[in-house]
């Protein structure tokens, strides 16, 4: 009863129907109020309405009448990690697997902690041996598209992210990354393509609008002279920085009247590459993209 | 490594968290602190990431390095011994102005290699970065002390 219960609250929350999960849990609640599931489902709900607070409290009260329940320890940590408390989402996990050690998905989402935290070699290890004991895990999987995506190893990450996806082609969450991906990769039209996508599907989420925004603010033509800032980054801004001084300042050059020119054209490109950022978004922002 | 290695705790306190100060920060540090601001800015982000004892030698051989040639430069300037690329720029300030500048952005490109890997999982995870303003305005003060005493020294050796 419990299970099927828990299971209808599950679909209600994919699909984003958190009035509906209320009340199948008011009802719930109603027949066993001390029901542990119950309140870890009442948890979720709150967790994906963003009330943290209201989660954390259903979550303490799941641990009261439960203190090994392994759905509330995990949600537990969701909230640390959310929360940016790392060492205490550490403390958490930890203890989820030593109950737990061949848990690979707990292993890999300590992998994802550690490189969240910038512990990079650790998080590498961690992976490797959620990969070792399930090799088909997909939270692993992912893990390991960050891990290619950071060693700069784009086709290994595509490849991974190609199979993920094809294996399921509806899940937001590997979307979610192959629009990071292609970011990471500066194939910002095709990010755009796959972030409108992520928008459809959750239209409601701001956090999610202004991530794509940024898809759409480097592919839009107002941004178009800073492109290679977006493209080679720091790197380009010190050549870009030197070709104009050498240009400018070698001698001989103040003679050059073609020479005010560019120096005001260069002025320019610098002035509108730190400007245009905060004007696109703020428009994109307000009329839609 | 086994298991048991892996789960010993590694954030026993927030301090444990490793995020650095953006690249961009680091960059604008370099760029107007010259290269004394670039080795601060290194210095904070190596310990923001907890592997000072990994960066220290490239630390100190930047610092002793542009320290001897911001006092042979100086020096020079004031015997008025100063090699012809000095005047590339018109006066030789400007063009130990270039120099210093140049040099300290390749400097932080130095520093940005080694540490890539974190700067990159800071931006693929989204990440935020520490405020850059304190340390980058205290870098760039402690550089322009260190530049004037430095030449100060370099000039009173060439008189």
């Amino acid at each position: 009863m419990s299970e099927s219960r828990s299971l209808q609250v599950e679909r209600l929350l994919e699909v984003k129907r958190h009035a509906e999960a209320r009340r199948v849990l008011g009802e719930w609640a109603a027949e066993t109020p001390d029901d542990p599931d119950m309140h870890v489902n009442l948890a979720r709900v709150a967790f994906a309405e963003e009330d943290r607070e209201a989660a954390r409290q259903h979550v303490a009260d799941t641990l009261r009448y439960a203190p090994k329940h392994f759905g509330a320890r995990l949600l537990l940590y969701h909230l640390q990690y959310v929360a940016g408390d790392f060492h205490e989402a550490e403390a958490t996990l930890i203890e989820l697997l030593r109950d737990h050690p061949t848990s690979s998905h707990l292993i890999s989402i300590y992998a994802q902690l550690m490189l969240r935290s910038g512990h990079v070699d650790k998080a590498r290890a961690l992976n490797q041996e959620a990969l070792r004991l399930d090799p088909g895990s997909e939270h692993a999987r992912l893990v390991q598209v960050l891990l290619a995506t950071l060693d700069g190893r784009a086709s290994d990450a595509n490849a991974i992210l190609a199979e993920l996806i094809a294996e399921d082609p509806e899940a937001f969450d590997l979307t979610a990354h192959l629009y990071d991906a292609l970011m990471q990769q500066h194939r910002y039209r095709e990010a755009l393509e796959v972030g409108r996508q992520l928008v459809r599907a959750d239209p409601t989420n701001q956090e999610l609008i202004e991530t794509v925004a940024e898809a759409r603010l480097r592919t839009h033509w107002f941004a178009l002279p800073a492109y290679p800032f977006y493209r080679w980054g720091w790197k380009f801004s010190a050549m870009a920085w030197l070709g104009a001084m050498l240009l400018l300042r070698a001698p001989g050059s103040r003679a050059s009247s073609w020479l005010a020119y560019f120096a005001a054209a260069y002025f320019a490109w610098v002035l509108h590459s730190w400007i245009h950022a905060p004007i696109l978004r703020h428009v994109l922002l307000k009329r839609g993209f | 490594v086994s298991l048991d290695e892996l789960l010993k705790p590694s954030l026993s306190s927030p301090r444990d968290v490793r995020s650095l100060y953006s690249v961009r920060a680091s960059f604008l540090v370099a760029f107007f602190g010259g290269v004394y601001g670039a080795i601060v800015m290194g210095v904070a982000n190596s310990l923001r990431a907890q592997r000072l004892p990994r960066d220290l030698p490239l630390y100190l051989a930047a610092f002793v390095a542009w320290t001897i040639f911001l006092l042979w430069y100086t020096r020079g300037l004031a015997q008025g011994e100063l090699p012809a690329w000095s005047l590339l720029f018109g006066k030789p300030t400007k063009t130990l102005s270039f120099v210093g500048r140049a040099l300290a952005l390749a400097f932080f490109g130095i520093v940005y290699t080694r540490q890539r890997t974190l700067f990159r999982a800071a931006e693929a995870l989204g990440v935020d970065s520490p405020s850059p303003w304190k340390v980058g305005l205290v870098a760039c003060a402690l550089s322009l002390a260190a530049t004037l005493l430095v030449s100060v020294i370099g000039r009173s050796l060439g008189k």
